[in-house]
């Protein structure tokens, strides 16, 4: 009565096509789709460095399909993070925090960053990430598991992870590998197509042959044989985002690592670092041959990796479906890759074609796709575009027209402190309120039923809220002893 | 005229539901010094029906202050459970769309997709059967949900059922008691700025002048600030959406009230069958280019249940959108703003939601054109959205007894309606944009209610379990849900206990939310 299951090849051996494989083979029946890897083409070196940041959208990612956190842990794979850090974004010197989870909280219906806006307006500063828990502990080097009471402001925090790219996809994959899901892979020489313009096969350097019903290109690279035998174009963001190279490093220590990666603004570029266990990522990214100085006082000597920042304009073509790096590349000064990269594969689990894959299905997928990606790169366009960085490499970005959703945001943003959330965006209304306040933006005039709120009664419940967010986290044990602890757990 | 500074004043055009719900959210403002005007005339008659809502009208109440109980007593209101469509999908046949969840996903997998699956062995009941809400309502039965989230009884979701007229004057109280000011009084005249266009002053037939900020017209189809004085625009819908009249027609209760609205297909349209504590409102939603006034009254009479305790009442509409429901300084609330047929008991709904988009876009007296560009692109998406799954339930018909069906079968559908059909035939999925205001569990309600059943089930659910085991855990579910059911008291003896309406009966209330024209 079935139809003979689809085989699903995916290429690639990065983390990419390590959470494809796991996806996949967990959600989808053996009989409805015969999954296998090969592990050939492309770069298993980010070029934004070896520890990727993770939205907290990946922590469910793993728990969902039973990848247990505290192994992680164990085998070096995972710290915390409760956020980033951004420096000299915005006015010189100064430095913001874009925690994750809740920040304050609402007041009698009306928005927190409306109420702060109020008691600004009414001459007392408020900054909105001192009504974080998950910023207050960031700061404080210390990390908790969120609580399930809702009584305590633990309740509010949540956690994404730094993540071991490369031990982390190892890890992945040695499990497909135990399930017989791995093929010897030589380099790729070239991609088969039938005479529709299909993918029929891939032929391997060794002379072997690959055959499939639905391919997924995790090659990870732009140029990937397999996105150019689909045909689809590259569509440029290098107008808002120039940064075209990066220098990657890593750095051992021994210190605590911190709960959060740390985005600092150059003067012709970014740097950031992430912290890992044990050791720190750095990267640092430029434009063209503008290599800064500050790339060649790296600890380590640095790789340099050469992109353009950018989408496909779509990422599943016929039987083709790219994911991951090789669909687009965004650098990470906000932590959507991997978000999107989870979000892509369960669109394709939920999408998956039984046989032929209709038209109903890719459209579906690729407007998703789309709007994603543009939402996320706006996020990350608005911090280049806002702010009073000084120097000749920033002026451009103040003429600059931004993209016309992130325009029509801040324009109501503006306005009245609104944030509009449109198809495609990843995060909440408080993050982006987070980010316009961080960068400078004020609204013009705040919510006016924040005025019925008398503002006594703000400063009280404000001064109550960030003490019982002191007093909840001055117990915390240290991000490193927290560590330590899981990894003691299994020893004893 | 556009100036600096916060709103000062605010004038509500038109009293009827609208109105004095706009008037009742906004009593808030009161407080920050703005004063709230509604300019309202005995005069100008309402008519209505008994309007049925869902669930989301809880949290509105929930946000002027009101008490359920006591607004059931003053609204001669009762619970809804969900809706019942007869003969829509074919003569005889009948579905309910519930409210609240059916079913329980298994390992990450809709629930629908293992109903499909296990349906064509014909061993599984109906998928209303995994709906604690659509079982209590088929055996008359209401309580208020359980907070507890481990026990069944905490799925059950309601609205209400309650006369507008009634709505309307508690709602009139409560303002009034806030600070609102009425105006008792016609408007005759307007006056505006001659640089912007901005309403400023309105005349009344005595001489009186209001002056306000921002005007909100609740003043009806009309549409009397929006339309009459602005010449806004109206994108007609009517060539998806045929049925432009209703015939009204209050009838005596003939039982106890039942949980639940029903919509009853017609050869030319549909009925609807509201039931209040001490009547029973029903109508007839129809083209008047498949079927004659006289002969739809002569059909509602001869299907009405109950002794009729007025003449029918005719009203007529057109489906669609006011192209800007905010222009200039006029923001248009309920049937100023659009129209669409009661189908799925949106029409205060959309009122409300309306009310919480201005609330959240409150301009000062500068009026940023972008506020009003938003709530515009909001209020359009939300109408739209509704408007796709009301169309739905005409298209997907099997009936062969009018030409009004067959042409309802054959007629074009939006394009974003027509992908959504397509998916799901494929293989019973659905996307959702993002705040979509009718849930997964509403779509596949009707989609599989009008009889489109997808010709795959989701791979997925292949994956899960096996088949025996599946069968047996959606057997438990069915049992649970039916137990829980029978334990709740009946719909009667609830509001008997708790909310027993103080209205008197027996004539033709007011009904204000399908105002007159």
């Amino acid at each position: 009565m079935n139809a003979p299951a689809v085989r699903v090849v995916i290429v690639g051996r990065g983390i990419a096509a390590a959470m494809a494989a796991t996806h996949l083979v967990r959600s989808l029946p053996a009989h409805a789709a015969s999954i296998s890897v090969v592990a050939t083409a492309g770069a298993t070196t980010n070029p934004f460095g070896d520890i990727e940041a993770s939205l907290p959208g990946f922590t469910r990612w793993n728990a969902r399909f039973g990848i247990d956190e505290n192994e992680l842990v164990r085998q070096g794979c995972l710290s915390f993070s409760l956020g980033v850090a951004y420096s000299g974004w915005s006015t010189e010197g100064q430095t913001s925090f874009q925690p994750f989870g809740e920040i304050g909280s609402t007041l009698e219906g009306v928005a927190f960053h409306q109420i702060a806006e109020r008691l600004r307006q009414a001459g007392l500063p408020v900054r909105l990430s001192d009504y974080s828990v998950a910023a207050m502990a960031a700061q404080a080097g210390r990390f908790a598991y969120p609580s399930a009471d809702p009584r305590t402001p633990l309740s509010h925090l949540d956690y994404g992870f730094h993540v071991d790219q490369a031990r982390y996809a190892r890890l992945l994959l040695d499990r497909a590998a135990s399930l017989g899901l791995m093929l010897p892979a030589p380099a790729l020489r070239d991609v088969l197509l039938t005479s529709d313009g299909a993918i029929a096969g891939l032929l391997l350097e060794d002379g072997t042959q690959v055959e499939g019903d639905l391919f997924i290109d995790a090659s990870e690279v732009t140029s990937s044989l397999i996105a150019k035998a689909c045909a689809a174009s590259w569509i440029s963001w290098s107008k808002w985002l120039p940064c075209n190279r990066t220098v990657t490093a890593n750095r051992t220590t021994d210190v605590s690592p911190a709960p959060y990666a740390h985005v600092v603004a150059e003067a012709s570029g970014w740097r950031r670092i992430v912290p890992a266990q044990n050791r720190l990522a750095e990267t640092i990214a430029f434009c063209g041959d503008d290599r800064p100085a500050l790339a060649d006082d790296l600890d380590a000597p640095g790789v340099e990796h050469h992109f353009e920042q950018g989408r496909l304009n779509a990422a599943w073509v016929g039987n083709c479906i790219v994911i991951g790096q090789a669909a687009m590349v965004l650098e990470p000064t906000a932590p959507f890759g991997l978000e999107l990269l989870h979000r892509s594969l369960d669109r394709l689990a939920a999408l998956f074609p039984e046989s032929t894959p209709t038209h109903a299905e890719r459209g579906e997928f690729n407007r998703h796709f789309a709007e994603e990606a543009d939402r996320a790169r706006d996020f990350v366009i608005a911090r280049y575009l806002l702010g009073g960085k000084q120097g000749p490499w920033w002026e451009r970005f103040k003429q600059l027209p931004s993209p016309p959703e992130l325009a029509y945001k801040l324009a109501l943003f503006r306005s009245r402190g609104r944030i509009s959330l449109l198809d495609g965006d990843l995060l909440e209304e408080a993050d982006w309120a987070g980010l316009f306040d961080a960068q400078g933006e004020r609204a013009r005039r705040y919510d006016a039923l924040a005025d019925t709120i008398p503002v006594a009664r703000l400063e009280l419940q404000l001064s109550r809220m960030r003490q019982a967010m002191i007093s909840a986290i001055a117990p915390l044990p240290l991000h490193g002893e927290f560590l330590a602890a899981i990894v003691r757990k299994q020893a004893a | 005229m556009r100036t600096e500074g916060p709103l000062r004043s605010i004038v509500v055009v038109g009293g009827g539901t609208a109105g004095w719900m706009a008037a009742a959210a906004l009593a808030r403002l009161t407080r920050t010094g703005v004063t709230v005007t509604v300019i309202e005339s005995d005069e100008i008659g309402t008519v209505g029906v008994g309007e049925a809502t869902i669930p989301p009208i809880r949290s509105f109440n929930a946000m002027i202050g009101v008490d359920e109980n006591e607004f059931i007593r003053r609204t001669g209101g009762s619970f809804k459970l969900g809706i019942e469509f007869v003969d829509w999908l074919r003569p005889g046949s009948r579905y309910m769309h519930p409210f609240g969840p059916t079913g329980a996903d298994i390992e990450g997998v809709s629930f629908h997709q293992f109903w499909l699956r296990h349906a064509t062995g014909a061993r599984l009941p109906e998928l209303g059967s995994f709906n604690l809400s659509a079982v209590a309502a088929r055996l008359g039965k209401f309580q208020r949900p359980v907070p507890d989230p481990r026990s069944v009884l905490s799925t059950l979701d309601y609205a209400f059922h309650f006369d507008a007229g009634l709505y309307a004057a508690y709602l009139r109280e409560l303002a009034e008691a806030a600070g609102i000011r009425r105006q008792e009084g016609k408007v005759v005249a307007c006056q505006r700025c001659s640089e912007d266009g901005f309403v400023q002053t309105l005349t009344m037939d005595d001489g009186r002048q209001i002056a306000g900020d921002l005007f909100i017209d609740c003043s009806g189809f009309r549409g009397l600030l929006i339309e009459q004085e602005l010449a806004t625009g109206y994108e007609d819908w009517s060539h998806w959406l045929p049925c432009d009249r209703a015939v009204v027609l209050p009838c005596a209760a003939n039982g106890p009230p039942l949980p639940y609205t029903r919509a009853t297909a017609l050869s030319a349209g549909w009925q609807w069958r509201i039931p209040l504590q001490h009547r029973t409102g029903t109508g007839y939603v129809y083209s008047s280019a498949h079927i004659s006034d006289d002969e739809a009254a002569q059909t509602l009479l001869g299907v009405a249940e109950g002794q009729p305790l007025a003449e029918p009442r005719f009203l007529r509409f057109t489906a669609g959108r006011r192209q800007k429901v905010w222009n200039g300084n006029v923001v248009a609330l309920g049937l100023a703003s659009g129209f669409l047929e009661p189908l799925e008991s949106t029409s205060i709904h959309l009122v409300q939601a309306g009310i919480s988009r201005l609330l959240a876009m409150l301009p000062d007296r500068r009026f940023d054109p972008i506020l009003a560009d938003e709530y515009n692109r909001l209020a359009a998406v939300q109408i739209e959205q509704i408007r796709d799954f009301i169309i739905l339930h005409y298209r997907a018909n099997e009936r062969n007894d009018s030409v009004f069906w067959r042409d309802a079968r054959q007629a074009e559908m939006p394009d974003s309606l027509a992908a959504k059909i397509a998916l799901f035939r494929e293989n019973g999925r659905l996307f959702r944009s993002g705040d979509e205001l009718f849930s997964e569990n509403s779509w596949i309600s009707v989609l599989i209610g009008q009889g489109i059943i997808p010709r795959r089930i989701d791979p997925l659910a292949d994956a899960v379990g096996e088949s025996g085991e599946i069968e047996q855990t959606m057997a438990r579910m069915a049992t649970f849900i039916s137990r829980a059911a029978n334990s709740m008291p009946t719909h009667q003896s609830f509001i008997d206990t708790n909310c027993r309406s103080t209205v008197k009966v027996a004539r033709a209330d007011p009904l204000p939310l399908l105002r007159s024209a």
